[in-house]
């Protein structure tokens, strides 16, 4: 579903150009569960965010399905974001202002999904992860665990084909966090593929490739039996 | 001390250290300083600065109120004040009076007043050199004057020898003893019908002279010739209620005795003197003042919020102050002295734009607007500007270091950029912001769209003449067959097409007339006069509509003839030809007979209804102060100088002045609405200005806080027009809450400017909505490009804003 090939992504800073990432030349079919590993600053977030056709300020080719994105304009890569993806942030990212149902509803208002409708699939969402009965709540009523729980309903609620997680359990408690995966899980084996991002060798365990980066260069691929055995 | 010292350093400092938003506030703060200074300026000057007379708090004027309206009195009726009244420690009257002076170099026109001898000790003003009339110092006797500074100056050099001296004045050369000079730059009354029938303080007057003794007799119109104005001085703890009381029984007993044939006798109105001559300027001078303190208003609310929108950024320095033991009297201290340089800076600004306001307002104030020389920057004016400095330093600084006050100082510390988005009190406090500089600038331009509204009807009337092309001057000195020579001489010239002479032409001031009992023994009615030549109406295209136009042979040998207005006819006949009636006219003295009927035309005001009206032939009754009108090709001013030359060498005494074209004289009455509405215009504007502003700055502010939400809502698919159906949505909403509460605050407000309205009501749906739309629009744009900046953004770097 996905190829990138020679992808390379540079900032002009005072100090002339600096690489964050590298020649990445990477291929991942559709309902795969990918894994990106690596220190901080080596690019994942960048390259997720490539991926996720959010940046379109980058060189080299990227194919979706039968998309060409490094030939749309950033218009048109906004639109197939919008067709193809389901972002989850570290930070849950959850708008304040929004209760909890209409955090929900707001993905589907930009892909005009009508009234009815809409009420019908964030209520199926809501059900789904059992957070019926926090759907007349704000955000900051919730705790962690339970906003990424939102976070993931919010991601999932318009069906995407491609979920992208940066660190979705990077500010969660243990048990929260993997509850947060159970359910990345679930929803891999029902068809979505994944690109997670985490420090974590425990929760990297749930996907079936793990991609490392450094300093923005590709530094192999793994599977999670050949992880050392002490995170599993 | 210290501490003070301590706080004005560092918030010298911070201004130093962000100079953009320190000239920003200086600016907007100095602005509306600036103009509500101006404007107190000009209050003080014209509404509350006491008279230039001796205990000025008692002069009253009384006036003659009859049927219709205000006037002045005739001598009897004076004379019958006087000695019938116990409120009033004295009483004067004065009249005025215009005469020649030939000198070497030519004949000037003097402009003077007839006063009693008793007026000068009244108002209490003393002459510069010699003295003022003595009591037995009386008309018939011998001629006495005394001079104003400017014209002993001028043709005696200030000479002090001239005293006692006797002057010859007027065509007859009569001779005039000078027994005294008034002081310089004195402001004397002066009376006069103009546009506004102000009393003028400070009209030019070049000579007094003395009444006749027994005043009644040098009055042929007896009781009907309303020529006196009436000045008094009221005893001391008497106020005007009690002495219109008094005045009223009078009244009532002189209309018993005088008047028995009038259904309703004629009342006394007693004003005061100061109200008399700024009355009419009052509600003008408000309207300004609270048109200049809405603009403070708004600046204010933009200065406060800039400053709020700052403190959400310092609240961590506060935070950081606090917990190093600061108490929140010091942390206030120390954030108003702030905002108290700042206003200071802001007050030097304003005094700066106050000083241009008012050399402006000086260069456009219509003439009609009394005392507009005492307008200036004095001390009083200065007070206020440092009151207003204080005021506004103070609620700027306060509002917005309370709120911070109002955050948790402990969370602000702990408080990573995660929080950096407003707060819903935070954006609550911008709205409110927002929505009330939008009503404030509402309100002022639906007031200054009502003006434009009517001056633009009120030159769109059709007053019944014709304004194009036409000369006018005044022409006096000049009797008899010698005006009809001008007549004749003026039409003979090239360029000229017709000529005419008139007493009375419209929006002038100048008008004859007096009170008509109808034959069938209806109420008397005040009929005014005009005295004309027979080309006038053809001049002035008024159109005659029965009988006949006067003619030569309507002289002073014939029968006395007359031509009336339509309202005249149909007033006192209704039902019959009044062609051939005859009715008996005061103002000439004996009956006359109607000649023919003209169309109504509105001679006294544009705005004012046409009212009972009678033209009479210059043959028949004489006239010496008279204006040439003439009708002209392309360029009437181009006629200037041709007919200045024909009028004098008809007659070499002739004295030529008010040189206008009547367009020039329609433009004049309608000086002082265009005056306000160019005020009331600048500062709906300078307000407009500033509330766009704020709400470009407070929006900019706004969004540049959501843009990480921004980031996020485009993660989840919104699109470039999503964002900015967003952010614009936020922005309407906000803007047509403001639309409607100044709507609401609009229509309750423009009753204030009700009279100065013509054609327009007060709550006309026409203005309200283009200006609502106007404003509208204007507010959507000021968020519409901040908000497109926000849709435009790149999501990676939304979503990595902090
Ligand atoms: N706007 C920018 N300008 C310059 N360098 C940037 C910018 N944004 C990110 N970077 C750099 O890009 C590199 C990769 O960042 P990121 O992808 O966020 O890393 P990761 O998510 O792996 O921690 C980092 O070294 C970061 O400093
Ligand atoms: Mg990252």
């Amino acid at each position: 579903m996905i190829k990138l090939q020679n992808i390379q992504k540079r900032y002009n800073t005072k100090a002339g150009f600096t690489y964050v990432l590298q020649q990445i030349t990477l291929d991942i079919a559709e309902g795969e569960f990918v894994t990106l590993m690596g220190p901080s600053g080596a690019g994942k977030t960048t390259l997720l965010n490539i991926i996720g056709m959010l940046d379109s300020d980058w060189e080299g080719q990227y194919t979706l399905d039968d998309n060409s994105v490094h030939t749309l304009k950033p218009r048109q890569r906004l639109a197939l974001n919008k067709q193809y993806v389901g972002f989850v942030f570290q930070n849950f990212n959850l708008l304040d202002s929004l209760t909890v149902y209409e955090n929900l509803e707001a993905p589907l208002s930009y892909r005009n999904v009508k009234g009815a409708e809409r009420a019908s699939i964030v209520c199926d969402t809501l059900d789904r992860f059992g957070i019926v009965g926090k759907k007349d709540l704000f955000p900051s009523q919730l705790s962690g665990g339970q906003q990424q729980l939102v976070g993931v309903a919010r991601a999932v609620v318009a069906s995407p084909k491609l979920i992208l997680a940066d660190e979705p359990t990077g500010n969660l408690h243990s048990a929260q966090g993997q509850e947060v995966m159970e359910l990345l899980t679930k929803l891999n084996q029902q068809g979505t593929t994944i690109i997670q991002v985490t420090h974590s060798e425990k929760y990297a365990a749930y996907s079936r490739r793990i991609i490392n980066l450094k300093d923005g260069w590709m530094d192999g691929e793994v599977t999670p039996r050949q992880l050392p055995r002490k995170d599993r | 001390m210290g501490t003070l010292w301590q706080d004005l350093r560092y918030g010298f400092r911070m201004l130093i250290r962000n100079p953009g938003f320190t000239i920003v506030v200086v600016l907007v703060l100095g602005l509306g300083i600036g103009a509500t200074t101006a404007v107190f300026s000009v209050a003080n000057g014209i509404l509350l600065r006491p008279l230039p007379y001796n205990e000025p708090d008692r002069l009253v004027m009384l006036f003659h109120v009859s049927s219709f309206e205000q006037a002045p009195t005739s001598g009897m009726n004076f004379l019958d004040w006087k000695q019938q009244n116990r409120s009033f420690e004295d009483m004067a009257v004065m009249k005025f009076e215009d005469t020649t002076y030939q000198h070497e170099t030519g004949t000037e026109r003097l402009e003077g007043l007839c006063v009693s001898n008793n007026l000068f000790g009244l108002l209490g003003l003393k002459t510069h050199v010699g003295r003022t009339f003595l009591p037995e110092e009386t008309w018939p006797n011998q001629h006495y004057i005394i001079l104003s500074h400017h014209v002993w100056k001028s043709h005696f050099s200030t000479d002090t020898s001239v005293l006692g001296k006797s002057i010859k004045l007027g065509s007859n050369d009569e001779p005039y003893t000078v027994v005294g000079v008034m002081e310089p730059n004195l402001r004397f009354l002066n009376t006069g019908w103009s546009f506004w029938d102000f009393t003028e303080v400070n009209a030019r007057i070049d000579f007094w002279i003395p009444v006749d003794r027994d005043l009644p007799d040098i009055e042929h119109g007896g009781r009907g010739a309303l020529n006196w104005d009436v000045v008094a001085r009221l005893k001391s703890g008497v106020s005007v209620e009690q002495a219109q009381v008094e005045m009223d029984s009078i009244a009532q007993r002189l209309g018993q005795e005088h008047y028995a044939d009038l259904t309703k006798a004629p009342g006394v109105k007693v004003v005061s003197l100061h109200s008399h001559l700024v009355g009419q300027t009052r509600p003008l001078v408000l309207l300004a003042a609270g048109a200049a303190f809405f603009v403070l208003l708004i600046a204010c609310a933009n200065v406060a919020n800039l400053l709020l929108t700052r403190g959400v950024a310092r609240r961590r320095e506060m935070a950081l102050r606090a917990s190093l033991g600061a108490g929140r009297w010091r942390l206030l201290c120390q954030m108003l002295t702030e905002s108290m340089l700042l206003a200071a800076l802001a007050g030097v600004f304003g005094l700066i734009i106050a000083i241009g306001m008012l050399n402006v307002f000086r260069m456009i104030a219509p003439d009609t607007i009394p005392r507009q020389e005492l307008v200036g920057l004095d001390t009083t004016t200065l007070g206020f500007a440092i009151g207003a400095v204080l005021l506004t330093g103070i609620s700027v600084g306060l509002v917005p270091t309370l709120r911070t006050f109002r955050v948790d100082l402990n969370e602000a510390l702990k408080a990573e950029g995660r929080t950096a988005s407003m707060g819903f009190g935070h954006r609550r406090l911008v709205s409110s912001v927002v929505v009330s500089e939008v009503s404030l600038s509402l309100i002022l331009l639906i007031g200054s769209g009502l003006l434009i509204n009517s001056i633009s009807r009120l030159l769109l009337i059709d007053p019944g003449y014709r304004t194009k092309n036409i000369l006018t001057m005044k022409v006096q000195n000049v009797h008899g067959e010698l005006l009809n020579k001008i007549v004749q001489k003026a039409e003979s010239l090239p360029g000229v097409h017709r000529a005419a002479l008139v007493y009375g032409l419209p929006l002038c001031g100048d008008v004859g007339g007096s009170d008509v009992k109808p034959k069938n023994g209806g109420e008397r009615r005040q009929v005014s006069a005009r005295i004309v030549t027979p080309g006038y109406f053809k001049l002035m295209q008024i159109p005659l509509l029965a009988g006949r136009n006067f003619a030569d042979r309507d002289n002073s040998d014939s029968v006395p003839v007359t031509i009336i207005n339509e309202s005249m006819a149909r007033c006192f006949w209704p039902d019959k030809d009044p062609i051939g009636k005859r009715f008996k006219y005061d103002w000439v003295g004996r009956e006359v007979e109607i000649v023919g009927i003209v169309r109504d035309t509105r001679n006294k005001a544009f705005d004012a209804p046409p009212e009972l009206e009678v033209f009479l032939p210059l043959r028949q009754k004489g006239w010496s102060s008279l204006r040439l009108v003439v009708s002209t090709g392309s360029y009437p001013k181009s006629m200037i100088k041709p007919l200045r030359k024909a009028i004098w060498s008809t007659d070499k005494n002739a004295v030529i002045n008010e040189i206008q074209t009547m367009e020039e004289i329609v433009a004049g009455t309608l000086a002082v609405r265009r005056f306000l509405t160019f005020v009331l215009s600048v500062f709906s504007l300078v307000a407009l200005i500033l509330a766009i502003f704020g709400i470009y700055g407070l929006f900019a502010h706004a969004v540049r806080q959501r843009t990480h939400e921004i980031g996020v809502r485009m993660a989840l698919g919104a699109e470039s027009r999503d964002v900015l159906k967003l952010l614009l949505g936020q922005g309407l909403k906000l803007t047509l809450i403001g639309i409607a509460i100044g709507l609401g605050g609009a229509i309750a407000l423009t009753r204030v400017i009700s009279n100065l309205l013509y054609d327009v009501s007060p709550t006309d749906p026409l203005t309200f909505v283009c200006v609502s739309l106007l404003l509208a629009s204007v507010a959507l744009l000021a968020t519409y490009i901040p908000a497109r900046r926000a849709a435009q953004i790149d999501p990676m770097v939304a979503l990595r804003y902090e």
